[in-house]
């Protein structure tokens, strides 16, 4: 567990009341929709960094939001289903497809495990891009805003983006505590183990098939989960949203954050978050721009960002020591 | 009855013979050594007999159950855990966790008891976490407790090796070189541990280069040279058979 003093707890109680109140003070409605992006970004960071912890390197992430996504929509759109029962359903849809993928490449490792997931992610977007009934490459497009109506006491319409605000930090909420869960208990160890040395792993009788099963299920359902909150707030969805780049850019968080932590997950994405959107005036020229954030954490924090701290540290104790002699 | 029955094994890489119809018998309260020139096979009988490879031919059984197939986390299930030559620790955490995540075979922890983090999951904690302190102590690994595994001296590393098969609480033990690279001092320590391993109930089966180090520790040896068994007996029968002798200082 993290030990923090006074400080650190009150900056981070502070920080949590300003993310609550967010939606009170940013009334344009652009950013507002950054701030949902970044929530939905940490979110999707959060959802995969315990399959990289266990050593697969998944670029199928956007292929399980496609599937979510569609999976809700097509349940909402064309068989009136609850919004909010089509997004357990796509959660659901997705620990199926997950399960049933986990058996041709969790057999496999290193390139061949991220080759068959780059795969199965075109796979995925090409079979949506081709098919008539969701609109091939098109989309789909005016769906339905999601809501919560209890008669009489509630009616949230979702006609304010402060809403799909807050329904993103709950999400991002839930991920954060099972993932938390997970990732500070004996799971954390066995995974870990797989990572770094999996016969061994097996030779104390661990099910190294199954517990990787495990975590790429438990990814894979916050992916699906997710993919229907973004078909919910863009209210449009088309193949070429879950392609590769959508794979890739969650693992580009979890690598600059640092590998291997939550904080480090949540770093990550609201860096790579925010400077494109800084820099976002140069047009054409703004992926560059995490691009470049990304080799230079690489070159000078290959633990990344969380790593700061320890790193500036150890310098400071190396100016001490090399002062005194 | 056998704790461990071995049948004609066979494994053949292409045309290579790794291991050719390998006999063995191990009884209850043995330590057997199995000892041969480099590239004899010996390792790659360990690999069978745990299932880390399948064999070409030939049967393993372990307590009149047959095992010759089985997976490995299987295997170490029923009471076989092996240690390796290589690559014996999980580097990067720390001595208590490569204990704790190397009890899960018995402390079996689940998945949902973490999510809920039930009461259950927080006494299996606490359990391991004193199990684990008690084979590290055993080890002598007191100081070592919370270091990273991988920044270890050789033979704590080895040690710890150890430690983490006995977290899996076997009934057989099968050690693959333990003594290599230690010091004179740390081979001592370490055989007085494999004894007191053994004399707690724990068949053991090593292999070992050491030559001093197996006579000095097993009821029991085999020699094995090109993958065949060339020999079998006590110590000394070992140490005056011929086969062995022209084995390892070649023919006159």
């Amino acid at each position: 567990m993290l030990k923090m003093n006074k400080w650190t707890a009150g900056a981070l109680g502070l920080l949590l009341i300003i993310i609550l109140l967010i939606p009170f003070f940013i009334q344009d409605r652009y950013i507002l929709g950054v701030f949902i992006v970044l929530l939905l970004n940490c979110s999707l960071a959060v959802s995969v960094f315990p399959i990289l912890g266990t050593g697969l390197f998944t670029v199928a992430h956007g292929g399980f939001m496609a599937i979510g996504a569609y999976t809700a929509t097509l349940l909402v759109m064309k068989l009136g289903v609850n919004c909010w029962l089509a997004m357990l359903a796509a959660g659901i849809t997705s620990i199926i497809v997950a399960v049933l993928l986990s058996f041709p490449t969790l057999r496999v490792k290193y390139l061949y495990f991220f080759l068959i997931t780059f795969g199965f992610n075109e796979i995925i977007r090409l079979a949506f891009g081709n098919w008539a009934w969701v609109g091939r490459n098109e989309g789909i497009t005016d769906i339905p805003r999601p809501s919560i109506v209890i008669p009489g006491l509630v009616n949230i319409d979702f006609r304010a983006t402060a809403h799909y605000y807050y329904l993103g930090l709950v999400l991002l909420v839930i991920i954060i505590v099972v993932m938390h869960r997970l990732w500070s208990s004996q799971m954390r160890r066995i995974w870990q183990a797989i990572h770094i040395n999996e016969s061994l792993t097996q030779s104390v009788g661990i099910d190294v098939f199954k517990y990787k099963m495990l975590v790429f299920v438990i990814g894979c359902f916050f992916a699906g989960v997710l993919g229907t909150f973004y078909a919910y707030y863009y209210r449009f969805i088309a193949p070429s949203e879950f392609g590769l780049s959508t794979s890739m850019y969650p693992l580009f968080y979890v690598a600059i954050g640092g590998l291997g932590s939550i904080p480090g997950a949540l770093l990550g994405s609201t860096l790579l978050t925010a400077v494109p959107e800084i820099f976002r005036f140069t047009n054409v020229y703004q992926p560059m721009f995490s691009g470049v954030i990304l080799i230079l954490v690489m070159l000078f924090l290959p633990k990344g960002l969380i790593s700061l701290p320890a790193v500036w540290r150890d310098r400071k104790r190396g100016d001490q020591s090399s002062a005194k002699d | 009855m056998a704790l461990l029955e071995v049948k004609g094994l066979t494994k053949q890489f292409g045309g290579l013979t790794a291991v050719g119809n390998v006999n063995l018998q191990l009884q209850k309260g043995e330590i057997v050594g199995v000892i041969g020139p480099n590239g004899a096979g010996k390792t790659t009988f360990f690999n069978l007999i745990t299932g880390f490879i399948p064999p070409t031919s030939g049967k393993v059984f372990f307590r009149s159950k047959e095992i010759t197939h089985m997976k490995p986390h299987r295997i170490a299930g029923l009471g076989i855990t092996r240690t390796f030559q290589l690559n014996t620790v999980f580097g990067g955490m720390t001595v208590l966790d490569n204990l704790i995540v190397s009890s899960q075979l018995h402390s079996r922890f689940g998945f949902s008891e973490t999510l809920l983090n039930l009461a259950s999951n927080k006494r299996k904690e606490r359990e391991m976490r004193e199990k684990a302190n008690r084979v590290i102590e055993f080890m002598r690994l007191g100081d070592f407790v919370n270091s990273d595994a991988a920044t270890l001296p050789h033979g704590q590393q080895r040690c710890l090796a150890i430690a983490i098969a006995l977290m899996t609480d076997p009934t057989l033990l099968l050690l693959d070189e333990p003594f290599s690279g230690m010091t004179a001092e740390e081979t001592d320590k370490t055989l007085r541990s494999i004894r007191e391993i053994n004399q707690r109930g724990i068949d053991i089966v090593v292999i070992e280069h050491n030559v001093a180090a197996i006579m000095a520790l097993c009821h029991k040896v085999i020699a094995i040279n090109f993958g065949t068994k060339i020999a079998e007996g006590t110590p000394e029968e070992i140490r005056n058979n011929q086969a062995v002798i022209e084995a390892y200082l070649g023919e006159e």
